[in-house]
């Protein structure tokens, strides 16, 4: 960092506490936005906060600001919090034993000019214009350059630089009939030379939603592709937080070591793969990253724990305590990598008799989440009848518990795709329900 | 401070500048279970500067104020980068003023062992309960105040004072978690987050009530809503439909909702008001320095109005209404909504209950979602309506329409209204939560497809 903002606040903090930590986030972003077929903004986001966690008296306080002015006043507001604080079942922990190399700054991306987005937006923007002039099209690019930084006076210091480029696609089409959206992301640590694959996938989505099936009430496999699979994984990273599992508000508590989705089901949680966006070194407080089975072969084997979680559940932490500068640490996930299966996307498709592929959904997260449930509107749902997309349905919902439908699997796929920090393949269901009108 | 910005503003070379200041300082408590997750003070200081040049937007936005010539520069150069057709904002007066928002007890003056004590009183009253296995009551105030200038001579300074809480129970039966949750936030002041008594008992008494009871069926349904999922279905369902960035470059999109088109039946009204003072809403002045209004969306039935910024009213011929806001100097402004609501009706909810033979009655809300065509939204509680009476409770209740096809499928509006803020808000283009306020009157609708087993 710049300064040494970092190491003041620790300084005043250890003078008068037992135990002091800083954890320093410093970032900027350039992106550039597409609207309405047109250029329409860039912006730049600099952004740089400070929190300060601190035990004092066995208890813990917390503060943050991007006001870095004042160290002393972030430490008075951290020490008014440790008067009320919870006792700390945890001591913070030295410079890490054994922290994997992962390569997460791409000088590239750092570099990454507004310039060359816009070239890459127009790029997609005339794809999007040859395939169809009626179409409207959207899309965002971002490079970012972030800088973070945890110390404390146990003797951890541990910075590192990381970059991410983001790049959106939305394409719209308005008819008498309604709408139509079909949008397509991509996340990573290197930068991309080119918009016109995400482009392309949306355009191939279009057509294959131009025209509307009629949606039948009625009990059909689905298939979810790695983006609607976030349905079925929400509802479990909640479950796997440490946090929820002490509390006994998780329906993951006490079942380590049981069958808990379709034996083919394998997932793990691994920050160690370079430039994907959940990886890191260390987790946010020192601890060292590693990669962790979280499911294997649908038998649970980890919750997720940060150092105090961890002392109040008596396990070892697992390196998932992350947090933005103005929170404490909480648990979560770094990479979800779901294990592939042997059936392509296309045998699945052309093993169906009548059938959905759910590819996008609107609502996730406003279910009974705690207990697995999810109900939502299939916002691009295509109808398959006898191996053949037919069209798109539409105003219908799809709606279950995630721990029933995955062990309902008929297949999994044998492509995978990254999204956002998930790597997944598209999973068959048997039986689930589409509820529509009619 | 006022002299420099405005002179910031007049220096850069460009069509169009505005700069926002904003310093803010807020308390946060939260209990998950017995644990107090989080306790105490933050604070936050930053700006930002959005230009337009030659039809093209660049903004800037950051941490360190020393820097914000740098930045003010570097949003000229983007904003130049982008260029395109240049055109000139919707006119406002310039304004020079100062707002604070009045409240009843200023959270600022309760100390933070008061408010401690207070979420630990909801919390215990939640956790005594034997078949409650865990809680959370989730405290927040904050002040800010934000300057903002711009090219044009406006000086706006702009204090608000949000304080809310949400209390929450989860009961626990085996693989069966339920959780019930109530919640309030609004510009009113610290008062209203000292009487949650009686909304701890309701929790704990729902999320009980909820282990028994059935998911609901899949399907077609008639349903009534309550006044407070009532606003989330308006919100969701037409609100966002009104923002005419949505709209002002989008030809089709423009022709579908030209103002004159019947949505609904006669009776429907709905508006959208950012001057209704303590609403958690409410805006003096838009992120633009627009005062904030009312507009009518719709009026009998048929589309009347919506909600612009200035680009977006010049764009289309129409006045700006005060609807160009942003969360923080984090984000420049984009259009949205303040207080939502559907005006009340004439049929009291008795009658209502009494022409619904077989139906369900959705009340309070867990979230909603809208893509400008279909909508999902999720009720807290739900019974089935029985030959015109309310029976038993289900759960799991998310109800889903079509934005141009489910406002027609409105067949009685009650003769009450409750506006209601909360913690929460909503989120737009990466912008969340914001604070709004919605509401209505009770009201049913036919043929609602809820999802379900």
């Amino acid at each position: 960092m710049p300064d040494n903002i970092a190491e003041r606040i620790l300084e005043i903090a250890a003078a008068r506490f037992s135990a002091a930590e800083v954890f320093e986030e410093n970032s900027e972003t350039v992106s550039v936005d597409f609207e309405d077929n047109r250029l329409k903004e860039i912006t730049t986001r600099q952004m740089r906060g400070v929190g300060l966690r601190i035990i004092h008296e066995g208890r813990i306080g917390f503060s943050s600001t991007t006001d870095l002015r004042r160290p002393e006043r972030l430490v008075e507001m951290a020490a008014a919090s440790a008067q009320f604080g919870d006792e700390a079942a945890f001591e913070l922990r030295g410079q890490p034993d054994g922290a994997p190399q992962v390569e997460l700054y791409d000088d590239r991306t750092a570099s990454m000019s507004a310039e060359r987005m816009v070239e890459m937006g127009r790029e997609g923007l005339d794809l999007c214009r040859k395939a169809n002039p009626g179409y409207l099209y959207a899309a965002q690019l971002g490079a970012t350059v972030h800088l973070q930084r945890v110390l404390n006076t146990a003797g951890l210091d541990f910075e590192y630089p990381s970059t991410g480029m983001r790049a959106s696609v939305e394409i719209e089409e308005v008819t008498d009939e309604g709408l139509l959206q079909v949008y397509e992301y991509r996340t990573w640590g290197t930068s991309f030379d080119t918009l016109a694959d995400l482009a392309r996938r949306v355009l191939d989505k279009m057509a294959d939603a131009s025209t509307v099936a009629p949606a039948t009430p009625q009990e059909m496999p689905m298939i979810f592709t790695p983006k609607a699979l976030d349905n079925l994984l929400m509802p479990i990273q909640v479950a796997l937080n440490g946090k929820q599992v002490h509390k006994g508000a998780s329906v993951l508590r006490g079942r380590i070591g049981e069958q808990v989705l379709d034996e083919r089901l394998s997932i793990t949680d691994d920050p160690t793969i370079p430039f994907a966006p959940g990886s890191c070194p260390v987790d946010d407080e020192g601890v060292p990253a590693a990669r962790r089975p979280v499911f294997e072969g649908g038998v649970l084997r980890t919750y997720f724990a940060d150092l105090q979680t961890a002392g109040l559940l008596g396990i070892e932490p697992t390196g998932h305590g992350f947090r933005g500068y103005s929170s404490r640490p909480s648990p979560s996930g770094t990479n979800t990598i779901i294990a592939p299966g042997e059936t392509s996307l296309a045998e699945m498709k052309r093993d169906m008799e009548r059938g959905l592929i759910i590819d996008e959904t609107l609502g996730s997260g406003q279910s009974n989440v705690l207990a697995g449930e999810f109900s939502v509107n299939v916002l691009l749902g295509f109808l398959v009848e006898q191996g053949r997309i037919v069209g798109r349905v539409k105003d219908c919902m799809v709606a279950g518990n995630v721990y029933e439908v995955l062990s309902r699997v008929e297949a999994i796929g044998s492509e995978r795709q990254w999204l956002g920090s998930v790597c997944a393949p598209p999973i068959m269901i048997r039986g689930l329900k589409l509820a529509a009108q009619g | 401070m006022k002299d420099r910005l405005l002179d910031l503003c007049q220096k850069l070379p460009a069509d169009y500048v505005e700069v926002r200041v904003q310093e803010g300082v807020g308390a946060s408590i939260h209990f998950a279970g017995k644990e107090l997750e989080d306790i105490g003070e933050r604070t936050q200081r930053g700006g930002c500067v959005r230009v337009l040049a030659g039809g093209g937007w660049g903004f800037a936005t950051f941490d360190d104020l020393d820097q914000v010539d740098r930045y003010a520069r570097m949003a000229l150069e983007q904003a130049q980068l982008v260029g395109g057709e240049a055109f000139r904002l919707a006119p406002v007066e310039p304004i020079q003023a100062s707002y604070r928002s009045p409240v009843d007890t200023d959270p600022a003056d309760v100390p933070l062992a008061d408010k401690h004590a207070m979420c630990r009183r909801y919390n215990e009253a939640i956790l005594r309960h034997d078949r409650i296995q865990t809680s959370a009551v989730i405290y927040r105030d904050g002040h800010a105040t934000t300057c903002f200038a711009n090219s044009e001579g406006s000086f706006i300074e702009q204090t608000y004072v949000f304080c809310g809480i949400v209390v929450a129970a989860i009961a626990v039966d085996g693989a069966n978690i339920q959780r019930a949750r109530e919640d309030n936030g609004d510009l009113r002041g610290f008062d209203k987050v000292t009487g949650m008594d009686e909304a701890c008992e309701k929790v704990v008494q729902r999320a009980i009530e909820s282990l028994d009871a059935r998911p609901v069926q899949a399907g077609s349904h008639t349903v009534i809503l309550d006044p407070r999922l009532c606003g989330v279905f308006i919100h969701e369902a037409f609100g966002h439909l009104s923002e005419a960035d949505f709209l002002y470059e989008n030809p089709r999109m423009a022709e579908i909702m030209r103002i004159g088109r019947r949505f609904g039946p006669d009776m429907l009204n709905i508006t959208d008001d950012g001057a209704l003072e303590g609403e958690a809403g409410f805006i003096a002045y838009d992120s633009e320095g627009v005062p904030g209004a009312r507009t009518p969306l719709i009026k009998n039935g048929v589309l009347a109005g919506r909600l612009h910024s200035r680009e977006t009213a010049a764009k289309m011929g129409e006045e700006p209404t005060g609807n160009a806001r942003a969360i923080s100097y984090r984000h420049p402004p984009i259009v949205r909504m303040t207080n939502t609501f559907m005006e009340p009706g004439e049929t009291p909810l008795d009658e209502m209950l009494q022409e619904t033979p077989d139906g369900i009655y959705a009340v309070g809300f867990l979230g909603g979602q809208t893509n400008k065509e279909m909508f999902t939204f999720s009720a807290e509680e739900a019974y089935r309506i029985r030959g015109g009476k309310i029976a038993e409770k289900i759960r799991d209740v998310v109800l889903t329409g079509n934005v141009f096809k489910t406002l027609q499928d409105i067949d009685r509006i009650g003769d009450d209204r409750s506006m209601y803020g909360g913690l929460g808000g909503c989120g737009k283009k990466g912008q969340s939560p914001l604070r709004v306020g919605d509401g209505g009157p009770h009201c049913r609708i036919q043929n609602v497809v809820i999802g379900g087993r």
